[in-house]
């Protein structure tokens, strides 16, 4: 059965591993082999990144895209070869090698959602899912990326895990996205989780750019920036291990309150080398209606005011201020001639290698993407354009881009018996182009949307988009994520890890304004149209330093103990330059030679170290009892607060197991609950009071003072996230169907909130202090099924959702009500970033058919409307997989509820720029008159707001793939060929009358959230062919 | 199985005492470049960086800078007054202007915070000059920031409502402030004019710094209904004395806002705004010169008028000068009903202060004419200083401090150019966040 397996094989790059790392070669001498193949038993297909295990020994194998596994240098002797895989019941085999000798096993293993054999890596190091306490989601990646229409890193974790929910802000290309596990903890600092790739911490801002496009405010978590997290390239990701909360993340120290996200790259298999090529091409395309901009026409002239000849609205001409002779209506980014908007090819190749030896296994990839977004001149600009300049930039026709190429390699070793050594090196080099995106009249969305004019006037634009794309706001990124983990075995019982990772980002923010050719735009400090340029220069990077040891011993025949203990370093640092010029001359693109000039410098630093010690006891292997502690020390800290502890419990109970378990119904059933602590430390400053430098000029010359910088708070600590865990999972139907069901309740207690400070104290804004409470609770389902589970056809359907309970109960004695974004309020009692505003209520007294101003009213306080992020989430995936497995149709849909979405766009329509149709169209819904009439009621203005459902259910992925017959593949040479064809975002029902409930022109903010001027999601196809060789 | 668990413990206990001890060893160690340790001020020079922090905080706070996010003092003061007219598109602006004004409301919270800001700024600074510098006595320095903080004061008393507290940070206490009347923050305001005037240092002065501080104080006096006093206090600071927060095109902090704000489209200049308001364009005064760009603002709704006052972003800005001295001696002039005295007065202005000389005024028929002119005259002459606020409150403020002009007739009343009616509003209240004080009552009373 195992023939074509050859036993020594070393290419070059094993060789220089042995070399680099010192594996001796002779030790290879006088060894057998175990290979095989693990296939799915349905349809016979290869399985891909099974882990084999060897017992017995510490060696592990993942299997290769064709499902082949192999084991050289295998001392003489019987061993019990296991196999696990997410999906899979495990399957263990016994082969007994002699030297020289090549033994052949293949395993077939059956479909099985429920698999708590399965390893999954915890801070202490990797253990059975058996033993863990607490809900740990894995994404199978590996699958996922070649079959799904996934575009970014964030996709994979959209609609994958319970409870986790995935924001993303727009549809831009390059933009980035808001993640969230189990809620928001924190008011005042960041609510994402923790990264960790081949336990290398990440750097993983939310939104990594000081690029000015939009948004609410350049430096502010606002506009739209990329997330650094969506540089991972999902074709290099083996799986992802989420881990949700406090409870389980107790031992990843301060910062892991909100989750930990573990991200395992490919790894190699000995053998020699298997190539695997990807090409993806695809569109990306803007497929939204957007609202129409009205006019009220006067064309009278006798005794009228001409100024109302556009501005005659409902109540204007019932004031006698003007007579409504007609209502128009146009919108620019709906009409052919006008529309910026093209579809944009998405194009990514990418290719890996991977094999080795008994001593060195590699996995070496590389990729380029391009994907281009969906903005595209109007062809009536561009041959004006063209008429005056002779040519059109790339830029200017075609204003959003992302280009990226990455490299990744990691090589494991097997320096001797005792220890092995992990090298994970990545880099990728990317340049992003963006647009303006919200909150501005400088996108495309603002300027159609709340213009004014109508298409007798700039075709309808408040900016035209030849002036609008002039502009470049480029981001070029240059990142190194690299690390080395060391396993150490001395003894049997006792395992030792060490790693060490460094991951930086330089980053290069370049905008531009050409001279004369942008909008007569002034953000502040002069018009944009005279030339200006920025060029801000950051390097942000990630040290950390793990260190750890596991020790099992068998107590007696029936209770184990795993004792683990280990210590962490990390360091953050973020250094930055800004450069501006303003006043450029034409033809410019320098700072050099800007009539002014700006610069300012920017540098923090924050470290941590920490430890822990675990203990872990089983009993009979089905009941697990862990008791942990975690401590930590912060830079960040007060002066008068010094180190925390957090402590962890956790129990797993494989009840199905015991004797007296008698449900026939039930294959497997386990018990688990978890308790357990994390932090957040401050912000690098927060506890300091300092002074700040600032400019000033004084009798003609430029002078330099200090002025206050911030009060400081010596007494901060960290936020203390407590929470307690409970679930069950269960297989049944002979295993037909799994269930897992988590409860959970999350309390953060200490948490910092920025608390303003009384104005009159003369200091700084706000100041941090650790005063107020947050609850987070909820369910957690996730319902994996094989509904049919024939050889020639297959049905998995995975239904998973979460609820989550959001509550401020305490904001701390004597803090207001804190204010976020427009509408929304962090108040004691109510969910956290939670909507207030007042209640509009009116009536038609007069039957007339109209609203007038007298006909409606605000109730005279804000009231809580609802939450602002969605409070319920769930997903249903499937897969059919017919012809034994070479056709499988893949379908994703995404519902969100139970929140509010804040239509700020129409409020702006109807009060700032006065273009709604609830001011002039008198055939427009009484509430949609209501609505645009209250803004202009005595206290209305701001005040009100335009809070919707925000609920939506998407078909967010469709895909078929295609697996061809063997021989189809050998006709080219190849071992494996596929086709996937798949979209994304490719329907939307929901009740929101705005473009897009997902928007949110805030972008990865922390709370507040407002569709305003932001682009909505744009829809992908793509078309994907995968060849192995 | 004992020694198991010991050894297990003394491991634990042993990576426990190793991680406090490297927190000890300086790994938990970092710097802030951009971050100045207070104790490093307590020097002479640290003293003379707080001076001139304060001295740019003030100008900040009073006109704005280019970003377009902080509008300043004299903006959001002429916004709610006559001076000028909402053109672009935030509401939060828009209440300002039509009289509406929100206790949430970001522009207005910026103002009031670094108005604050800049007061305790310059009244730490004077601390710090006087515990520092060699010699006190020697020096202008602490008068002039005496001088700013007594700036400050009168800002808050002629454009916030009653009821703004004062308070403090000093070393690791705060002291927060209790509600202070508008009359006593006039007090007050007169209190640090005259401390600044009684200070040795002014021994070395050139008179800037006297004529800044006596002009401050016949302000104050002003505010305050002492009329006399205040004409007494101005007389001796010469019509040509003028001092200015001065601005530069970079960093944008530094622009002078009343400036960038036009040229961008977000405030237009007024005229008769909400029927009573003063004809700053239609009069067509080179004193309140501007330009019609024939088009809108930003919001597309409102006509697009710049003032040309300040003709670029690096224009300065005047604190105080001369022509105001010689406005207080009017109207003290006018309170003695010497109405022919006030003329002349106004009249020498018009003549002196500006080329070509303006034409004379008629002889008022009767006081409230006279009333009409004097106010029309400091309107025009100090247009866009952050007076005009001030003196429309002073108009509809009972008789004797005030005028008891009717508040319709002085603000602007009636209909919206943008739609609904102007409010009640004659000053700006206390913003939200000062309800983080634990003695804060937000405004006392909203009257002028």
């Amino acid at each position: 059965m195992a023939t074509g397996i050859r036993q020594r094989w070393l290419s070059p790059i094993s060789l220089l591993c042995c070399l680099i790392f010192g594996t001796p070669l002779s030790a290879i001498a006088q060894q057998g082999a175990i290979g095989g193949r693990v296939t799915d038993q349905s349809g016979g297909a290869g399985l891909e990144a099974s882990r084999v295990i060897l017992t017995g020994t510490s060696r592990i194998e993942n299997s290769d895209r064709e499902g082949h596994f192999l084991f050289r240098n295998v001392a003489p002797g019987t061993y019990q070869v296991r196999v696990l895989r997410v999906g899979y019941k495990p399957a263990t085999q016994t082969a007994s090698v002699g030297a020289g000798e090549t033994v052949a096993l293949d395993f077939a293993l059956e479909a099985a959602p429920v698999q708590l054999d399965e390893l999954v890596t915890t801070a202490t190091g990797q253990q059975r899912k058996l033993e863990v306490g607490n809900a740990v989601t894995t994404i199978d990646v590996a699958k996922v990326a070649e079959t799904a229409p996934i575009t970014e890193f964030a996709n994979l974790l959209s609609g994958r895990a319970a409870g986790v929910q995935v924001l993303k802000s727009s549809g831009t290309t390059g933009t980035g996205t808001r993640i969230r596990i189990r809620g928001s903890n924190s008011i005042s600092l960041s609510n994402e989780p923790l990264y960790y790739l081949d336990g290398i911490r990440l750097e993983s801002g939310s939104t990594s750019t000081t690029l000015d496009i939009g948004g609410f405010g350049v430096d502010n978590p606002a506009g739209a920036g990329p997330s650094r997290i969506n540089d991972i390239n999902p074709d290099d990701i083996e799986s992802i291990e989420i881990v949700k909360g406090p409870a389980a993340a107790t031992l990843y120290g301060i910062q892991a309150s909100n989750g930990v996200v573990r991200i395992t790259t490919k790894h190699g298999t000995g053998g020699p080398p298997r190539w695997n090529l990807f090409s993806e091409q695809g569109a990306v395309a803007d497929n939204n209606t957007y609202p129409l901009n009205f006019a009220g026409r006067d064309t009278t002239t006798a005794g009228i005011d001409n100024g109302y000849d556009g501005f005659c609205s409902i109540q204007s001409e019932l004031d006698g201020l003007c007579v409504q002779t007609s209502v128009q209506s146009f919108q620019p980014l709906n009409t052919d001639s006008t529309r910026p908007y093209k579809a944009g090819l998405r194009q990514m190749y990418g290719a890996n290698v991977s094999g080795g030896s008994d001593q060195v296994t590699y996995f070496l990839s590389g990729s380029y993407e391009n994907e281009m977004g969906p903005f595209r001149l109007p062809k009536l600009e561009e041959d004006s354009i063209l008429a005056v300049r002779g040519s059109v930039p790339d830029n200017q026709r075609r204003p959003n881009n992302l280009e990226k190429f990455g490299v990744r390699g990691t090589v494991s070793a097997n320096v001797s018996k005792t220890f092995d050594v992990d090298a994970s090196l990545g880099f990728l080099s990317s340049n992003t182009r963006f647009i303006e995106n919200d909150n501005s009249f400088l996108t495309v969305n603002g300027s159609g949307t709340a213009s004014g004019y109508l298409p007798d006037f700039q075709r309808g634009w408040y900016f035209i988009p030849a002036e609008l794309f002039a502009e470049l706001a480029n981001q070029a990124a240059n990142r190194f994520t690299g690390g080395f983990t060391g396993n150490w075995r001395p003894r049997e019982w006792l395992t030792g890890r060490a790693t060490i990772g460094y991951d930086v980002v330089n980053r290069t923010d370049v905008q531009f304004f050409p001279t004369g050719q942008v909008a007569d735009y002034d953000p502040g400090g002069g018009s944009n149209r005279l030339g200006a340029r920025s060029d801000n220069r950051f390097q942000i990077s990630q040290t950390s330093v793990d260190l750890g040891l596991s020790a099992r011993f068998s107590l007696s025949d029936a209770v184990g103990s795993r004792t683990s203990v280990g210590g962490q370093f990390f360091r953050d640092l973020s250094r930055g330059s800004y450069a501006s010029g303003r006043t450029l001359p034409a033809g410019s693109a320098s700072i050099s030679g800007a009539a002014t000039t700006q610069a300012r410098d920017t540098s923090l630093e924050s470290r941590s170290v920490g430890s822990y010690v675990e203990e872990e006891i089983n009993l009979k292997q089905r009941l697990f009892v862990t008791g942990a502690l975690r401590f930590d020390d912060n830079s960040a800290f007060g002066q008068n607060f010094n180190a925390t502890v957090y402590p962890k419990a956790s129990a797993s109970w494989l009840i199905s197991e015991e004797p007296f378990f008698h449900l026939s119904a039930f294959n497997t059933l386990r018990l688990r609950a978890a308790f357990g602590a994390s932090g957040q430390q401050p912000g690098t400053t927060d506890a300091r009071r300092f002074f700040t430098a600032v400019a000033g000029k004084r009798a003609g010359v430029g002078t330099t003072g200090v002025t206050f910088g911030s009060l400081g708070n010596p007494d901060l600590k960290p936020e203390r996230s407590r929470e307690f865990e409970a679930g069950i999972d269960a297989g049944l139907f002979r295993d037909r169907v799994s269930v897992e069901l988590t409860y959970y309740n999350k309390l953060t207690k200490d948490a910092l909130i920025e608390r303003d400070i009384a104005p009159s104290l003369g200091a700084s804004r706000s100041q941090f202090v650790n005063l107020s409470r947050i609850k987070n609770r909820g369910f957690e389902v996730a319902i994996n099924t094989r509904i049919i589970d024939k050889p020639s056809i297959a049905w998995d359907v995975t239904l998973s959702g979460s609820t989550t309970k959001n509550t401020i109960q305490e904001l701390g004695e004597g803090v207001s009500p804190i204010f976020v974004g427009f509408y929304q309020r962090h108040v004691a009692g109510y969910p956290a970033g939670g909507f207030w505003a007042p209640l509009i209520s009116f009536d038609d007294a007069n039957g007339d058919g109209i609203i007038d101003l007298t006909e409606v009213s605000l109730s005279d306080s804000s009231v809580f409307r609802g939450s602002a992020l969605p409070t319920k989430e769930a997903s249903l995936n499937s897969n059919l997989a017919v012809l034994g497995g070479r056709v499988v149709l893949g379908t994703q849909f995404d519902y969100r509820g139970g929140h509010l979405v804040d239509n700020s766009l129409e409020q702006f329509r109807c009060f700032s720029v006065q273009n709604c149709r609830g001011l002039y169209d008198k055939t427009a819904p009484l509430e949609e008159q209501a609505l645009a009439q209250a803004t202009f009621l005595p206290g209305g203005g701001n005040s009100v707001a335009f809070l919707e459902p925000g609920w939506f259910i998407k078909l967010r992925e469709l895909s078929l793939t295609f697996e061809a017959p063997d021989r189809w593949a050998r006709a080219f040479r190849a071992s494996r060929l596929s086709l996937t064809l798949a979209g994304r975002n490719l329907w939307t029902i929901t009740d929101y009358t705005g473009v897009d409930p997902e928007v949110n022109a805030f972008a990865q903010d922390n709370f507040a959230s407002s569709d305003f001027e932001s682009q909505a999601q744009v829809r992908y196809w793509t078309a994907r062919l995968n060849v192995g060789f | 199985m004992t020694i198991l668990t010991w050894s297990r413990a003394r491991l634990a206990a042993s990576l426990i005492t190793s991680v406090t001890l490297t927190a000890g060893c300086g790994l938990l160690d970092t710097t802030q470049p951009g971050v100045i340790d207070p104790g490093s001020l307590d020097s002479p020079e640290g003293a003379a960086s707080l001076r001139l922090g304060a001295i740019a905080d003030f100008g900040f706070v009073k006109d704005g800078d280019g970003s377009e996010f902080e509008d300043g003092l004299i903006l959001v003061g002429g916004l709610l007054a006559d001076e000028f007219e909402h053109s672009t598109t935030p509401p939060s602006q828009q209440e300002i202007d039509q009289r509406t004004t929100a206790l949430i409301n970001p522009g207005l919270s910026d103002v009031y915070r670094n108005l604050h800001k800049a007061r305790a700024g310059a009244e730490h600074a004077a601390e710090a000059l006087q515990k520092f510098v060699l010699q006190p006595e020697n020096t202008t320095d602490i008068a002039e920031m005496l001088s700013i903080a007594g700036y400050t004061y009168l800002y808050f008393g002629e454009d916030f409502c009653s009821g703004v507290p004062f308070g403090q940070v000093r070393g690791d206490s705060l002291t927060f402030g209790t509600p202070k009347t508008t009359t006593e923050i006039f007090d007050a305001a007169l209190a640090k004019f005259d401390s600044a005037l009684a200070h040795p240092g002014l021994g070395v002065d050139d008179g800037s710094i006297t004529n800044l501080a006596l002009l401050g104080r016949a302000r104050a006096l002003l505010d305050l209904g002492q009329f006399a006093e205040a004409g007494a206090a101005a007389a001796g600071v010469p019509t040509e004395f003028q001092y200015v927060t001065e601005h530069a095109e970079s960093p944008v902090r530094l622009q002078n806002a009343i400036f960038t704000y036009g040229q961008a489209g977000l405030w237009s200049l007024s005229d008769l705004e909400g029927g009573v308001g003063l004809p700053y364009r239609s009069a067509n005064d080179p004193r309140v010169p501007y330009t019609d760009t024939e088009d809108t603002g930003l919001d597309l709704i409102t006509p697009q008028f710049n003032l040309d006052k300040y003709p670029d972003a690096t224009s300065p800005v005047p604190v105080a000068d001369g022509i105001e001295a010689r406005l207080i001696e009017a109207e003290a002039q006018l309170q003695a009903n010497d109405l022919s005295g006030m003329r002349t007065t106004l009249n020498d202005l018009r003549q002196n202060a500006i080329t070509p000389a303006l034409p004379n005024l008629p002889s008022p028929g009767n006081r409230d004419e006279a009333i009409d002119q004097l106010f029309s005259e400091r309107a025009f002459w100090l247009f866009a200083t952050g007076h005009r606020l001030g003196d429309m409150r002073r108009l509809v403020r009972p008789v004797p401090t005030g005028y008891g002009r009717p508040v319709d007739s002085v603000f602007p009343t009636g209909a919206y150019h943008k739609g609904g009616s102007y409010g009640s509003d004659v000053n700006l209240p206390i913003p939200i966040e000062e309800q983080n004080n634990p003695n804060s009552q937000g405004c006392l009373d909203r009257n002028p």
